[in-house]
Formats: C-alpha cells, structure tokens, sequence
C-alpha cells in the first residue's frame, strides 16, 4: 500500500500580540491507502491545525505535505481548489452545508464548481444518497433536516467526487451518542466497502475505535 | 445592568459607523428635503405678500370695476361713511414708456392718488425733495435707484410716453427705495400728482380701484360682506387686499412636485431604517438575550433600542433641518438669478415646519425601527437566547399574495375610475406602486431566477447556476434590487417627464406661423376685444381659438383637449398636418360643415377608434355625435374642431387664446399690454414664451433632478453598505465553497455574475416601476391638461441599465477584495 498523505518536519506558528506561539512542532505524519486515522489529543494540542494543514485549508510555517507525492505547500490557489474538489472530502463538526442550497446540490457542489454536468453524476448521486440513508430527503434544504441528517451530507459531499482522501474534524461532536455512533459506523463502511482513506480528528476514544491506527499529539507534538 | 446594556449598544453604534452613518444620512437628506419642498411655497407667497404689502400698505379692502361694468373707473364716493372704515382713496395706476436711449426701454409703473391719505397709510421717505409744497401738475417722484440708474436729478425732466403719447414730467421728489418704491424688478415705480394721471387717462376724477382701510381690530370679512351688499349696483368686486392664505394655496402647486420626490426620499429612508434595524436586531440578538437572561426585562431592552433610533430622529432632525434651510435658499438662489428681472424670493421659515420636520424627523426613524424592534421583543426568552429572528415561511407567503393583489390594484384602479378622480386616485396608485413594489421585490426575484437559471446554466455554466442560486432568496440582495429600482425609477421619472416637456414646448411652437398670444385673465375674451385688438398698432391678422376638455361619453374617459378653431386662416397661422392628406385646407373646411373632427394617433388608439367613426362627446348638458375626419399630425391641442360647434355645444362665451400676427412682436407685445391697461393678462411672443417656458421648466426639472440625485446618493450608500452587511453574512458560507473547491477566480466570477445580475435586475424592475407610474401619469395629464405623448426615451432606459450595473459592480469591489483574503480557516473555525 502507498502513502496517501505525507507530512514532513511539519512546523505551525500562530503570531498573536507580537507572541509566537508554536502550535505543531516538527511533525512526521504518513497515511497509507485504505488506512482510517484518528488524531486525538487534549484541547490545544493542534489536531485540527495539522488536519487542515493535510486539506490544504491552511500553509504550514514550514515542512512539506505531500498528497498523492505532490507538495500541497507549493501549490497555487487553482491547484489547491482543484485538488479540495478531486482530491480530498471535508467533513466538518459544524456540517459546513451552504443552507440556500438543497440536499442534492449541497452534495454535487464540488463537481459543479469543478465544471462538470450534474446529469453524469445521476448514478454517483443515487448509490451515495443510498449509503447515506438520506433518498428521501435528497430536496430538502438544511436547515429543513436534523444534525445527524446534516452531517450524512456533508459526508456525501465528501464522497460524491470519489477523493482517494476523506478528512473529518471531529465529525461526531456536534451529535447525540447515538446519532454519532451511527455516523461512525457509516465512516468505517466507507473506508472498508469503498475503500477511502480516512484521517479523523476527535476527542472520543469511542470514536477512535472504529479506526485502525490513532495518532497521539500533546503540545504540538506526537506522542 | 442598564448602564452596561446602554454602554453595549453606545459602542455598537460607534463600531459600525458605517452604518450608523447611513442611518443618519438617509434621515437627515429626508428631513432636508421634506423641510424645503413644505418652505418653497411659502417663501413665495411669503414675497408676494410683502411685495402687495408695499404696494397696499395698510389699506385692507380693494374695490374695482366687475367684469359686468363697461366702465374702466369708478368714484371712490360711492364707499359712504362705515363705521369700521377709517380711509378711503382713489387709486389709479398707468405705465408708461421712459425711453433709455440704449436698445431696451424702461417701463414706469405711474402711480397717482391722494398723496396725503397715502403718506397716511403708506409712507415713504423723500430723500430729497424741492421747496413745493403742493404736488401738482407734470411733477414726480422717483426713487433713488432709478434717478442712480439714469443719471436723474432734481428738476431734471423726464419723457413718459403714455398710451402713445409723450408727456414731460419734472422730478421733485426722489424718494427712499423702500414699501412703494422697493419693489422695482420688473418695472420701475413713480409717484404722479392724480389729477395729472385722471386728465391723461380721462378718468374724470374717477379711480380704477378704491383702496379702504378699515379701523383696526374691525372683522375685515364682515365689512368686505356689508360693501359687497352696500356696493351691488354700483358693479363692483370687493376684495381683501392681500389674502395670504389665497396666495400660498395657489402657490401649493408649486409645492406638489418637490413634495412627492420628498416622500419617495422618506420611503426610503423607512426602507434603509428598517432593513438596517432588521440587521441590528438580528445581530444584538443574542447578547440582549444573554442580559435578559440575567434579569433585564423585555420592556426595557426594548425601550434601550428604541432609544437609540430615537437618537437617530432627533441628531438627523437637528442636521436636517438647517441643510434643509441651505437647500431652500440655494433653490431660491437658482430661481432668482435665472430671472434676473423677476422677484428676488425671500426665504420663508415657518416655525410650524421646523416642528413639523423634525417630528417627521424622530417619527419616521421611530416606527422604521419600531416594527423590528418589536417583533424581536415578541420572541420566547429562548428563542432570544439562541438569537433566532426567522419569521414562519406560510406567513410570509400570505403577505406576499395581498401585497401582489395591492400593486395590481394600484396598477388598474387609475383605468376604471370616473375622470373626475383620477387625479387624486393616480398620484395615490404612484406612491402605492412604488411602496409595493419594494415589498414584492422578493417575490419577483425567486419568479425571475428560477427563470434566469436555465440561461445562466448555458451562458456561465456552473458558476452561473451557482451565482443565481446565491441571489435566490438572499434579502440583501432583494433590499438591493429594491434600493435600485426606487432610485432608478425615480430619476428616470423625473428625466423622462423633463424631456418630455421640453419637447412637448418645442414642438408646440414649431408649426406656429404667428407672433404673438394673448389672453385676459379678468377682460371677457370676445368679439369686441377682437376688435380692439385689431386697432392695436403693429397687429396684423389675428386669429382666435377655443379649448375644452373632452370627455367620450360611453367609455367615460377622457380624450384630450378640443380645440376650436376658425378653417379659414388656420393654416396662416398654424401648419397643420393630416395624415395621408396633402392638401388640408378642404379638410379644415369641413370641421364647419358639420360636426367633424380631427384627432390625434393617441387619442384614436386610447379609444380604439379609427378614421370614419363617430364618437358621442359628452357636453355640459347631454352629448353630441362627432365625426372622426382624419387623423391630426401636427401639435395643436388633440382634437381639432370648428369654433362654431365647440362655442355652441360647449356653451363658451370666451376665446382661450388669441393669435396675432406682426411684423415687430416686441412692440406690438408691449402695445397689447397697454390696451389691457391695468386689466390682469398674458402676452408674449411666441419666442419668448418658449424661453420663458423652457426656463421655468428648466428650473423647476433642474430642482427635481437635484432632488432625485440626493435619493439615488441614499440609495448608493444603502447599497453598498447591504452589500458589506451580506459578504459579512456570507463570510462562512464563502469559506464553506472554498472548503470543497471554490477557487478564487470562480469566487470572483460568481460575485461579478452576482453583481451584474442584480444591478440589470434594478435596473429592469426601476424600468417597470417607471413605466407603470408614466402611465398612470398619461391618466392623470389627460384627464387634467390633455394628451401628453410621453418619451420613453430608449437611450434613457440603458443608461439606468447600465448605471444599475455600474452602482452594484462598485458595491462589490470591498467585498471581493476581502473575499480573495478570507482565511476559510478564521472564518469556519471561530464562528
């Protein structure tokens, strides 16, 4: 199995009042294909930093990140767009759903912006929509469905595009046990069924299990 | 508690001072305005009080000769001891014609009566005078600025030409220019001996008005009541000589124009105020919940708010009002210097208006921010807590299909009404279409979008689609589009009905083949003054004419103006074309054979009539069939008629007009005039009636342009700061696209398509409001002057396009600039 994802001597620092402050220090992270990561660690010790760092959401002070072999540190905004639309499913703990939007165009988003027809993925849209358990809602608009219903989008959004890459920070934290154990337990089909590779930030050791590897960071470090 | 709560709310104000500022300048233009379109009117009335106050001094009552009286002067003692009258004395009044020696004329007002009661009742200052104690014979007294002006001294003869012939007067007064002599504009003011003026004008001692003052604290209506009966036989008006309030309701209509664009500039201002205490309600939200979750009570953080618009009201009242006194003098400014001969105006505040303004002021700011306010202080204290301010969608749909079915009534109500009310019932469909408008502004943008998707999808692909869906349902978007259209609408209201004035006088007086018109306003306008006309020096041929407003009497409407005219020189005086007849002259003949008319294009699609038809045209007693000729191409009037039927049908005893032909207008104008004598009338050349016209249009559109420019200014900043307020809004939503893939460029691409979409948007919905309200003002000219062809001018509607577009685009440079630099990060993250 390659790597998916690689970062090398991963340094983060915040500037805030004329402090430098260090938030990941010298991190070495490498992902292989079909593995489901947790990243976990008390508050402040810079998971979600080093996930977005991974997205491309955010540059790294210094160090490199490779996805797929490619430095994402070097790229420009095009790229980076592109890759966020091909290459990578987010998932956020606030779902992050545009709420003018309905179900089916909320999950078709990054293949629209990627300039494709909506009509090809006619097939994608359905089998995705079925995984996630959510065909009969599929014109509703957010702020018409639950949190857990939300979160189901998010994740198909994540998936519409089939990305070799799926990231999720803290994708339970908003929901009930309940509704959270069942989010979980459709990330783990996806990353056994459809084989994604999965990179989770969370704070639940309950969560952590339905991975196969957990990442320890404390004060900007691995552990 | 509620010092930390006004503390909160005094640094949000100061925090967004963007806003704040708008607050206070939409109220502060609003009042300007709404203060100097109230004082305009009564600064002119206010000039023309104190201009007949100089001339009337204290004398309260006039009597003169009626229009039944063939006589021109009456005796003064024929008013008999009252005991409420303390004077009485004969008034007569001449001009007469100072040669300058330079190319214009001067003309003198001669004013002669009793000089000791005048010295009486209106004093004047004699700033020099020679030892006579008597004031007789070819004496006169002229005041300072005159003898300045023409280098007059005392005992310097000057020659006055009166009704033709010359006369040498002495100078043995020159007298301060002030009451009698202090309003010289248009003439220049002499005082003669009466006796002179009574032999020149063959008076035999009589006056041609009788000027009375009554005892003071007398009821000056009751004794005016008593002379009327006293006076019957004698043929005599009796009025009060300076009616004030007669004066500014005359002068209302001055008012009228100036006060509609003053309460579109207040709707808008309603419409800035509410939508921007919508935004604060909804951002102070929650933290008010948080302090009423630690024990402020509802009323009082309602009352905080309150408050605070409040503060708006009075700070924008107490700016507003004197910029409103600024605005008024530069538009009296305007005024004057454009009419250089005319009236200086003075500026007349009232203090009932500066009352009245700022309560406008407070109260406008008060309820714009009231109804939000409100509604949020009805919310569940959890509800408050967790700042949710989101109305149910079904009640919002309901509302949506009355304020529908409101506009569509306003749009038809002007059509089915009886003529008689279209006025009053079309200014108030105006206003209402343009406050319905805004209101369904909504509405039309999902009907128009879900339009609009298809398209965008093929034209700007996915970007397209997506920006479209971005403007759906956006209320910063719809509140833009309806600050667009108001502003838009406005101004091209004002720019199409300017130029269409313009051109309506222009035309008007391209056909004419005569000088002069005249009319009387107080003399009867018949044969004998034809006559008289006729031995004027310099008139030529003159041609009469009567006007009617007619009205179809089956449908009811109104068709226009029928003019009557005389076949036999109307084509010398007027080139009147028929269509598709090159020689008009049998045609013309015909409108006196029988009752045959011509008609306008207009008024024959108006009606849905063709050539060949016979209309029933309603008459004060009953109505009368009307053959429909030929289809009229020139400008007179928009019915052509012969006099003869129009006299007699229409019962018309006088001519509207009178044409004259002359080889030299400007003297014949001025030898018109002098036949007229003191009788009230208008006569001018045609040439100068088109400038004068063209200016007193030029400046009152002028005025009005200025007015709409301050609304549209209120509308750019409202704009731009709705466009701030919605990338604020959408920062997370922004970062969300960004998250999944949205590059910069496509960011920049949708908010552009955005911007153009929503500035043409404005644009289209301005051009309809425009449209709607020009055709319920076609209504309201035809019912009240005629038909007015209006100008939609082409040229016009894509410069609003355009100008839409180009306001929106400048809106949305600091939000696209701050959208390349959003951090998604910053802006999901720290929510």
């Amino acid at each position: 199995m390659g790597s998916v994802i690689e970062g090398k001597n991963i340094i983060k620092e915040f500037t805030l009042a004329d402090i430098v402050s260090r938030i990941l220090d010298q991190i070495n992270v490498d992902v292989l294909e079909g593995e489901f990561v947790s990243i976990m660690g008390p508050s402040g010790s810079g998971k979600s930093t080093l996930l977005y760092l991974l997205g491309g959401l955010d540059k790294p002070t210094s160090g490199e990140i490779l996805l797929k072999g490619k430095n994402i540190a070097i790229m420009n905004d095009e790229e980076k767009s592109i890759m966020r639309r091909r290459d990578i499913g987010f998932v956020f703990q606030f779902y992050n759903l545009i709420p003018n939007l309905n179900v089916e165009e909320n999950i078709l988003l990054p293949v629209l912006l990627d300039g494709k027809s909506a009509k090809n993925f006619e097939e994608e849209l359905d089998e995705i929509l079925h995984i996630v358990g959510l065909n009969e809602r599929r014109k509703h608009t957010p702020r018409e469905l639950s949190g857990g219903q939300q979160q189901r989008v998010a994740i198909a959004r994540a998936l519409i595009n089939s990305p070799d890459l799926i990231l999720a920070d803290e994708p339970i934290g908003n929901l009930d046990s309940k509704t959270g154990t069942e989010i979980m337990e459709l990330f783990k089909r996806i990353n056994t069924e459809k084989k994604k590779t999965i990179i989770q930030v969370t704070h639940s050791q309950e969560a952590a299990r339905y991975g196969n590897r957990v990442i320890q960071l404390k004060d900007g470090r691995v552990i | 508690m509620m010092q930390i709560i006004l503390k909160f709310i005094i640094k949000n104000i100061q925090e967004n001072k963007f806003r704040s500022f708008l607050i206070l300048l939409a109220i502060i233009l609003s009042t300007a305005l709404f203060f100097a379109s109230n004082a305009v009117s009564y600064s002119f009335s206010k000039t023309i009080v104190a201009q007949m106050k100089s001339t009337y001094g204290e004398t309260d009552i006039v009597v003169k000769p009626n229009k039944d009286n063939k006589a021109s002067y009456i005796s003064e003692y024929i008013v008999k001891n009252h005991p409420e009258i303390g004077l009485v004395m004969g008034v007569n009044q001449v001009n007469g014609i100072y040669e300058t020696g330079s190319d214009e004329d001067e003309t003198f007002t001669l004013f002669a009566t009793d000089i000791d009661k005048l010295k009486k009742v209106n004093p004047f200052e004699l700033i020099e005078k020679t030892d006579s104690e008597v004031f007789s014979g070819y004496e006169i007294i002229i005041s300072s600025s005159t003898a300045e002006k023409y280098h007059l001294g005392l005992g310097d003869k000057i020659k006055l030409s009166v009704k033709n012939v010359n006369y040498k007067f002495k100078i043995t007064g020159i007298a301060a220019p002030s009451m009698l002599f202090g309003s010289e504009q248009q003439n220049r003011f002499a005082l003669v001996p009466k006796k002179t003026l009574d032999n020149i004008l063959n008076t035999s001692g009589r006056s041609s008005q009788v000027y009375i003052k009554s005892i003071s604290g007398s009821n000056i209506k009751e004794v005016i009541a008593s002379l009327k009966s006293e006076l019957k036989r004698y043929k005599v008006d009796v009025d009060e000589a300076v009616n004030s309030a007669d004066i500014e309701s005359q002068l209302s209509t001055i008012k009228i124009p100036f006060m509609a664009i003053s309460i579109l500039v207040l709707i808008m201002s309603i419409f800035i105020i509410y939508t921007s205490f919508k935004v604060i309600m909804a951002e102070r939200l929650p933290i008010i919940g948080t302090f009423r979750s630690i024990g402020a009570t509802e009323k009082k953080t309602r009352n905080i708010m309150l408050n605070e618009s409040l503060a708006y009201g009075v700070i924008g009242g107490c700016v507003g009002i004197p910029l409103g006194i600024a605005i008024l003098a530069g538009m009296l400014g305007v005024i004057s210097a454009s009419n250089p001969r005319g009236m200086d105006i003075e500026l007349g505040i009232q203090m009932g208006n500066v009352i009245y303004s700022f309560m406008v002021a407070v109260g406008v700011s008060f309820f714009s921010a009231y109804i939000p306010i409100k509604k949020a202080s009805k919310l569940p204290l959890k509800d408050v807590i967790f700042g949710k301010l989101e109305e149910d969608g079904y009640g919002k749909k309901k509302k949506y299909k009355l304020k529908v079915a409101i506009l569509i009534c306003a749009i038809v109500i002007p059509y089915i009404v009886p003529s008689s009310l279209v006025i009053p019932v079309g200014v108030l469909s105006i206003l209402v279409i343009i406050i319905m408008l805004l209101q369904v502004v909504p509405v039309l943008l999902r009907v128009v979008t879900f339009m609009l998707e298809g398209i965008y999808g093929s034209l700007f692909g996915n970007q397209g689609v997506l920006a479209i869906k971005e403007i759906k349902g956006n209320d910063n978007i719809s509140q833009n589009i309806g600050l667009l259209a108001l502003s838009i609408s406005t101004m091209l209201f004002v720019y199409i009905l300017s130029g269409t004035m313009e051109g309506l006088i222009t035309n008007a007086s391209q056909g004419a083949k005569y000088e002069i018109a005249t009319m009387s306003m107080e003399q009867e306008m018949n044969k004998s003054l034809l006559n008289r006309l006729k031995t004027v020096s310099g008139v030529g041929k003159v041609s009469l004419l009567y006007k009617v407003v007619a009205k179809d009497k089956d449908s009811g409407q109104s068709m226009g103006a029928i003019i009557g005219i005389n076949a036999n020189d109307e084509l010398d005086f007027y080139d009147t074309r028929v269509r598709d007849v090159a020689d008009v002259k049998p045609l013309l003949d015909k409108l006196h054979e029988g009752r045959n008319i011509l008609v306008k294009e207009a008024v024959l699609s108006k009606l849905n009539l063709k050539v060949g038809d016979t209309i029933n045209i309603e008459l004060p007693k009953g109505y009368k069939p009307y053959k429909i000729i030929g289809i009229l191409t020139s400008a007179t009037g928009d019915i052509l008629a012969g006099y003869n039927y129009v006299k007699t049908d229409f019962k018309q005893t006088d001519y509207a007009s009178i044409r004259v032909k002359s080889d030299t207008p400007d003297e014949t104008v001025k030898a018109i005039k002098e036949m007229y004598g003191d009788n009230r009338n208008f006569t001018a050349t045609l040439k100068e009636t088109v400038v004068t016209m063209k200016n007193m249009f030029g400046i009152l559109f002028g005025i009005l342009k200025g007015f709409a420019a301050v609304l549209l200014v209120i509308g750019i900043f409202g704009i731009i700061n709705n466009l701030v307020i919605d990338f604020l809004q959408r920062r997370r939503v922004i970062a969300m696209y960004k998250s999944v893939g949205m590059s910069k460029a496509q960011l920049t691409n949708i908010m552009i398509i955005k911007a153009v979409t929503s500035g043409l948007l404005g644009g289209l919905f301005g051009i309809t409001t425009t449209i709607l309200e020009l055709k319920v003002l076609d209504k309201i000219m035809t019912a009240s002057v005629g038909i007015v062809p209006i100008d939609y001018s082409i040229p016009l509607f894509i410069t609003a396009f355009v100008a839409g577009v180009v306001i929106t685009l400048i809106g949305t440079i600091a939000p696209l600039m701050r959208g390349q630099k959003l951090q998604i990060i910053e802006a999901i993250k720290y929510e």
